[in-house]
C-alpha cells in the first residue's frame, strides 16, 4: 500500500515537473527567421579549408565491390551473362560498409577469390558455348569453322580493352597470344581460357591506380585511363563505358571541359542516377523502414500495412528522382518541397492526400514537407516512438555531429531507470524518455540526443503526422490519448549553441535555409561515392561542392559535379 | 627368470622373419588407447577431426545454463579450481536449457562453466571471443578468430588433402576475424541455406568430377598467370598501406585457388552427392539480423537451418570441409513480440525469454551432434568422434552485466579423441564467490578451451601461440581494474598454464 502510494506520489510530480518543462520549451519557441543557425556563413568547426587543389587524403583501390562486380558483369555481357553466372555469383559475399561514415568494410577472402575463379570460369564457358556470344565478345572471325591466327587481335584490341578498362600491355598480348592460344586445345577451349584469365585478372577485379609517382613519392598522377576509371566506378558503379575509354584515349578526359562532360554525362547515366539518389536516401535515413505490420489497430487506424514499406521507399525514391532529375531542384527544394506520389492507399493516408493514380504527384499536409519529413526513417514496430533512435540518427547521419557510442555500464542504468508499466501508461513517451535519461551521466549525450527526437514527436511510429499521443499498454490495449509536445531547442553541435523550434517542421525549415544541411549533404556524398571518411585534405574536394549546395539557386547536381571535377580527381595520396 | 631370459637369447631369428615383423611394426598404427592423451591428441590431428563453433550475440544467465550448486564435485589433482562430475550420475533436469532431450547425449557432450576471459576487464561486450581476447564490444587489439587460424593452419590442411573449403562461415559477421598488417578484417558469411548449398554443392555433379585434359592445362596457365601478376606487384612503390594489405590478400585468395584447381587437375575430388533439401531461397539476412525477421522473407528458420545441419555432416562426410562457424544474433522463428523489434539485447523482455532463445540455437547443435553421432567416419568411429562442436556465447549473463567470467561453454563430440566426453566441469575459482559483490565469480582462461580445440584440429601450440597479445594466444592478463573494482592477480594461479590445454578434459 506505501508502496503504492509512493508510487503515485512519483508519478504525480513527475507529470507536473515534465508539465513545467513542456510549457518552458513552448514559451522559448521562436519564429523561424530569427533562428541562430539561419546564417549563410558557415560556422567555424564546420567549414572546409581549402589550400591545395591538387590535396586528396590517402587513397586506397579497392577490389569491386559486389553491387560493382555485378553491374561490370552486366555492362560487358548484358543480362544473359550475369543471369548464367547467378549460382556462383550467390556464393559471394555481399558488401559490407560502415554504418556511420560509408568506409568499406570488406575485402577479398581466399572464398571469395574461389568464387570469382568459379563466376569467371562459368561465364567463359557460357559466352564460347554460343557462336552470337562468341561473336559479341571475340568479333565474328572467331566464331568461323577456322580461325585465323590474327583473328584474336581483334578482341585484343577490342573487346578485352573494355574488360581491363584500357589497352593490353605487351606481355599481356603475348601471355594471350603465345601461350594460351598457342595450347593444344580447340580455339573455343583456348578463347574460355583467355577470357577466363581476363575475368580473374588483378587489372579487372581490382581499381589499382599505377599512374606516375611524383619525386616526393608520394603522389600518383593517374593515366587517362585510371581517370576514367575512377570515374565510372566512382559515380556509376560500374564500369567504363565506350564513351568514356574513349575520352580517356583521345586524352580529353585530363582537360577540365573534358572531365566535366563526362562527369554530366555520368550523373545523367541510369547507374549513375541510381547511385546519387541512394546516396541521398541514405543520407536523410529514408533507405530502409521498419515493419509496422504489428502496430495495434487503433494507432494503424485504418491504414493498410499490406506493401506499405515497399511503397514508403519506392515513394521516396521516386521523389529524389523528380526533384533532382525532373525539376533540376536545390537542396532547399530537396527539404522544403510538399509533393508527395504515393499511390498505395495507407501510404497516402499518412501523407494526407486521396491516392494519385496517374504520374502527377499529390501534396502533402500542412505540417510536413520535403526528403527529412517522408515516412520510412519514423515508422517503428511498435506505438511508442524510438525518440532516442532518432535522435541519435539525426544528429549523427543529418547534421554530422559525433554522438559517442555510450559505455555499457551507461546503457545499462539507463535501462534500469524506468517506469514501471502502470507509470508509462500515464505519460507520453517524451516524458517517459525524459525520466529515463535524467541523470547527468546520461545527460552528457542525451541534451544532444533527446530534443532532437522530441522535435519529431509529431510523427508517429507510422510516421503520420500528429498532435495526440496514443498510449497502449505492453499488450497493445489502448488507454488514453495524450498531446504531443515537440517544442525543444536542438543543440547544433559544440559550441553551435542551441536551435529553439516549434517542431520538426520548424527543424527542418531552418536546415533548408541554413549551410549546416548543406555542410552534411556535401560530407555525405563524398562518403557515399568514395566509401570512407573525408579527411581535412579532402576539403577542396569538398568546398567545390559545398559553395554550389548551400546556394538556393543552384541546382544540387551541379553541387555533384564539383566533387569530381576538381583536380584531385587526377591524383592518387600514397 | 634366469632360464627365460636364456630362452630369448638363445631364440635363432631369420633375416625373412625379422623383416616380417619390423615390417608388420612400421605399417600398423599404434593403438591410441596405449599412447599418452596427447601423443593421442597428435595422432588424431593426423585423421579429419572437424570443428563446429556455434557463437550467439548477447547474454544468458548462468543460472539458465548450467548449476548454481555444487552437484557433489569430485576434486581434479594437480590443477587449480577444477572441479568435475559425470553428466549422467546428475539426477533430475540439468538446467532450463539443458532439457531432458540432452540426456542421451550426455556420454557425448560436456558442460563446462567458469570460463573467463582475462582481459582485465569483468565486463563488456566480445566481438572477439573467438580470439580469447576482450575487446570490450569494440574493435579487438589482438590475435585472429580460431576458425581463421584453424582455416589456414597447413596442420588442420595438409596440402595433399585438397579440401576445396576451408571454412565455411554462416549467419553475421563480427565474432570472425582475420588480422592483416595489424588491422583486424572481418570475415565474410554466407547468408541463408541456398547460398550455402550454392557454395558448397551446387557444382558437384554425383560423382568425381571428370575434367578434359585441356582444360586442366589451361586453368593451371591461367590462375598461376593470375598469381604471377599479383607477386609482380608486390615490390610496387605506388601502393598505399590498405593497398599492399588487399594485395597481400588477393595474392592468398589466388593461392587458395591454385590449390583448388590442382586437386581438380589430380582427379582427387570427392564422390559426393547433392543434397535433396526443401532450401529456402529467400532467406537472407544481414550481419546483425540472422535469418529471422519476416521481413526478410524467411519461410522458416528452423527449416533454413535444419538445412544447415544436414549440409554440414554431408560436407564433414565428404570432407568437402572442416571447420565452420556459424554466427548467431537471433534464436527463434517465434513472431517478433508486440513490444520488441527482434528480442535484442535490452529489448528481450526476461531472463526466461532470452534463455529460451539461445536453448533454440543449442538445440540445433544438439541436432547437429545427434546427425553426426548417427554418421560413421570412414576414418572409425562416428563423425562426432572425430569432431567438436562449440556452443558459446559472448556474454556470461542476460542483458545487464555484461559479464565475462563464466561464459556459456557446451560441447559434443570428442575432437579425435583429444576429448574426455560425458562430464559437468567446473572451473570457477570458488574461494571468490560473488567476486567485488558483482554475482559472479572468476574462473579459468576461456582460451585454454579455444586452445584445446585447435589442439584438437591439429593446430600445435607453437602455431597458435603466435596470435595474441605477445605472451601466447589471445590475451592474458593477471589484474582487473575496471569501473573501480580493481583485483590485482585475480588470474595468477593460472600464469604458467594460461597457454596450456584445458585440465582434466584434456589431460
Amino acid at each position: 500500500m506505501n508502496n503504492q502510494l509512493k508510487n503515485t506520489r512519483r508519478v504525480a510530480q513527475f507529470i507536473l515537473t515534465s508539465t513545467i518543462v513542456l510549457m518552458t520549451f513552448n514559451n522559448c519557441s521562436q519564429p523561424l527567421h530569427t533562428l541562430k543557425d539561419s546564417s549563410r556563413e558557415l560556422s567555424q568547426d564546420i567549414a572546409f579549408k581549402c589550400s591545395d587543389q591538387q590535396n586528396s587524403s590517402k587513397t586506397t583501390n579497392y577490389i569491386l565491390s559486389k553491387t560493382q562486380y555485378q553491374n561490370t558483369l552486366e555492362d560487358l555481357f548484358g543480362a544473359g551473362g550475369l543471369s548464367a553466372v547467378a549460382v556462383p555469383l550467390s556464393a559471394l559475399a555481399g558488401d559490407s560498409n560502415n554504418a556511420d561514415d560509408n568506409k568499406r568494410l570488406t575485402t577479398i577472402s581466399s572464398s571469395q577469390a574461389i568464387s570469382y575463379y568459379d563466376i569467371a570460369s562459368t561465364l567463359a564457358t557460357y559466352i564460347v558455348a554460343n557462336n552470337t556470344r562468341i561473336t559479341n565478345v571475340f568479333g565474328s572471325c572467331a566464331a568461323g569453322a577456322s580461325p585465323s591466327a590474327s583473328c584474336i587481335d581483334g578482341y585484343l584490341n577490342g573487346f578485352a580493352q573494355r574488360i581491363l578498362r584500357r589497352p593490353l600491355t605487351v606481355s599481356e598480348i603475348s601471355f594471350a597470344k603465345n601461350q594460351i592460344m598457342m595450347t593444344s586445345g580447340t580455339y573455343k577451349e583456348n578463347l574460355k581460357a583467355l577470357l577466363t584469365y581476363h575475368l580473374i585478372s588483378p587489372a579487372f577485379l581490382w581499381t589499382l591506380e599505377q599512374g606516375t609517382l611524383n619525386s616526393s613519392g608520394a603522389r600518383l598522377a593517374l593515366t587517362p585511363y585510371e581517370v576514367a576509371t575512377r570515374l565510372a566506378y566512382l559515380i556509376t558503379d560500374s564500369t567504363p563505358d565506350p564513351t568514356l575509354l574513349a575520352a580517356a584515349a583521345d586524352t580529353t578526359i585530363l582537360t577540365p571541359p573534358g572531365l566535366q562532360q563526362q562527369v554530366q554525362r555520368l550523373i545523367q547515366s541510369p547507374r549513375g542516377k541510381t547511385k546519387i539518389i541512394n546516396s541521398l536516401l541514405r543520407w536523410s535515413l529514408s533507405d530502409q523502414a521498419n515493419d509496422v505490420t504489428s502496430l495495434p489497430a487503433p494507432l494503424l487506424n485504418g491504414v493498410s500495412t499490406s506493401g506499405l514499406q515497399a511503397a514508403m521507399l519506392a515513394e521516396v525514391r521516386t521523389f529524389v528522382d523528380h526533384i533532382l532529375y525532373t525539376q533540376n531542384g536545390t537542396l532547399q527544394d530537396l527539404l522544403t518541397s510538399k509533393l508527395s506520389f504515393a499511390s498505395h492507399p495507407g501510404l497516402a493516408s499518412i501523407y494526407g492526400h486521396t491516392p494519385i493514380t496517374g504520374v502527377d504527384p499529390a501534396t502533402v499536409s500542412e505540417r510536413r514537407q520535403g526528403l527529412l519529413m517522408k515516412a520510412p526513417f519514423y515508422t517503428w514496430s511498435t506505438p511508442r516512438t524510438n525518440i532516442i533512435m532518432r535522435g541519435v540518427q539525426f544528429q549523427k547521419r543529418v547534421l554530422c555531429n559525433e554522438i559517442p557510442l555510450p559505455n555499457v555500464d551507461l546503457v545499462d542504468d539507463r535501462d534500469a531507470h524506468v517506469l514501471t508499466d502502470a507509470e508509462l501508461l500515464m505519460v507520453t513517451n517524451r516524458a517517459a524518455i525524459t525520466y529515463q535519461t535524467d541523470t547527468p551521466l546520461c545527460m552528457s549525450c542525451h541534451s544532444t540526443i533527446n530534443p532532437t527526437g522530441f522535435a519529431f514527436e509529431n510523427l508517429d511510429s507510422l510516421g503520420r503526422i500528429r498532435s495526440q499521443e496514443m498510449i497502449f499498454d505492453k499488450s497493445n490495449n489502448f488507454a488514453q490519448s495524450l498531446p504531443v509536445h515537440t517544442s525543444t531547442a536542438i543543440p547544433l553541435g559544440i559550441n553551435q549553441g542551441d536551435l529553439p523550434v516549434a517542431d520538426s517542421y520548424d527543424f527542418i525549415t531552418n536546415l533548408a535555409n541554413s549551410p549546416r544541411a548543406a555542410a552534411c549533404v556535401t560530407r555525405n556524398f563524398y562518403r557515399a561515392f568514395y566509401e570512407k571518411k573525408e579527411t581535412p585534405e579532402d576539403d577542396c574536394q569538398l568546398q567545390n561542392s559545398f559553395d554550389i549546395t548551400k546556394e538556393s539557386q543552384r541546382p544540387l547536381l551541379e553541387s555533384i559535379e564539383k566533387i569530381f571535377t576538381s583536380t584531385a580527381i587526377y591524383y592518387k595520396e600514397i | 627368470m634366469k632360464k627365460n631370459k636364456q630362452q630369448i637369447k638363445d631364440r635363432f631369428t631369420s633375416r625373412r622373419q625379422f623383416l616380417a615383423g619390423a615390417g608388420t611394426f612400421l605399417t600398423l598404427p599404434p593403438l591410441l588407447s596405449l599412447m599418452p592423451r596427447t601423443v593421442a591428441a597428435q595422432v588424431g590431428a593426423q585423421k579429419k577431426v572437424r570443428s563446429v563453433i556455434y557463437a550467439g550475440f548477447l547474454g544468458i544467465d548462468q543460472h539458465q545454463l548450467v548449476l548454481t550448486a555444487n552437484p557433489g564435485f569430485t576434486t581434479h589433482p594437480g590443477s587449480v579450481y577444477t572441479n568435475y562430475k559425470q553428466l549422467n550420475t546428475i539426477s533430475g533436469q540439468f538446467s532450463r536449457m539443458i532439457d531432458s532431450s540432452f540426456v542421451g547425449m550426455y556420454p557425448h557432450m560436456n558442460i563446462i562453466k567458469g570460463l573467463s576471459l582475462c582481459g582485465g576487464q569483468y565486463q563488456g561486450h566480445n566481438n572477439s571471443i573467438l580470439s580469447g581476447t576482450h575487446s570490450g564490444g569494440r574493435t579487438p587489439i589482438y590475435g585472429k578468430s580460431i576458425d581463421v587460424i584453424m582455416e589456414q593452419s597447413a596442420n588442420v590442411y595438409p596440402a595433399v588433402d585438397n579440401v576445396p573449403y576451408k571454412a565455411l562461415r554462416i549467419g553475421g559477421d563480427a565474432f570472425s576475424f582475420d588480422r592483416v598488417g595489424g588491422t583486424a578484417i572481418n570475415s565474410s558469411y554466407l547468408q541463408g541455406d541456398t547460398a550455402l548449398f550454392n557454395k558448397v554443392f551446387a557444382g558437384l555433379t554425383g560423382g568425381p568430377v571428370i575434367v578434359p585434359q585441356q582444360q586442366q592445362t589451361n586453368s593451371k596457365l591461367v590462375v598461376d598467370q593470375v598469381y604471377n601478376d599479383l607477386k609482380s606487384l608486390e615490390g610496387s612503390t605506388k601502393l598505399s598501406g590498405e593497398d599492399r594489405t588487399i594485395l597481400n590478400r588477393f595474392i592468398a585468395g589466388i593461392y587458395d585457388v591454385q590449390k583448388k584447381v590442382q586437386a581438380t587437375n589430380s582427379g582427387t575430388s570427392k564422390t559426393c552427392s547433392k543434397p535433396t533439401l526443401p532450401l529456402d531461397a529467400n532467406a537472407t539476412g544481414n550481419s546483425y539480423q540472422f535469418p529471422f525477421d519476416p521481413g526478410w522473407g524467411v519461410q522458416s528458420t528452423s527449416v533454413v537451418f535444419d538445412n544447415y545441419i544436414e549440409m554440414i555432416r554431408l560436407a564433414f562426410e565428404c570432407d568437402l570441409t572442416r571447420v565452420v562457424v556459424i554466427q548467431n544474433s537471433i534464436w527463434s522463428d517465434l513472431p517478433v513480440s508486440p513490444t520488441s523489434s527482434g528480442g535484442l539485447h535490452h529489448e528481450c523482455a526476461s531472463s526466461e525469454l532470452a534463455a529460451d532463445r539461445h536453448q533454440w540455437g543449442l538445440k540445433k547443435m544438439l541436432k547437429l551432434a545427434q546427425n553426426l553421432q548417427a554418421t560413421s567416419d570412414p576414418q572409425g568411429g562416428t563423425l562426432l568422434d572425430n569432431s567438436t562442436i562449440l556452443f558459446t556465447n559472448e556474454l556470461g549473463a542476460w542483458t545487464t552485466s555484461h559479464n565475462v567470467f563464466s561464459l556459456p561453454a557446451v560441447m559434443f563430440g570428442g575432437g579425435g579423441g583429444l576429448f574426455k566426453t560425458g562430464y559437468y566441469v567446473d572451473y570457477s575459482q570458488l574461494n571468490r564467490p560473488n567476486w567485488k559483490g558483482v554475482g559472479f565469480t572468476p574462473g579459468r582462461p576461456y582460451k585454454q578451451l579455444l586452445q584445446s580445440i585447435m589442439s584438437s584440429m591439429g593446430v600445435p601450440k607453437s602455431e597458435y601461440m603466435q596470435f595474441g597479445d605477445g605472451n601466447g594466444f589471445g590475451e592474458f592478463k593477471e589484474d582487473i581494474s575496471q569501473f573501480n573494482k580493481s583485483d590485482p592477480g585475480v588470474f595468477s594461479a593460472y600464469r604458467n598454464e594460461h597457454n596450456d590445454l584445458l585440465p582434466f578434459l584434456v589431460s
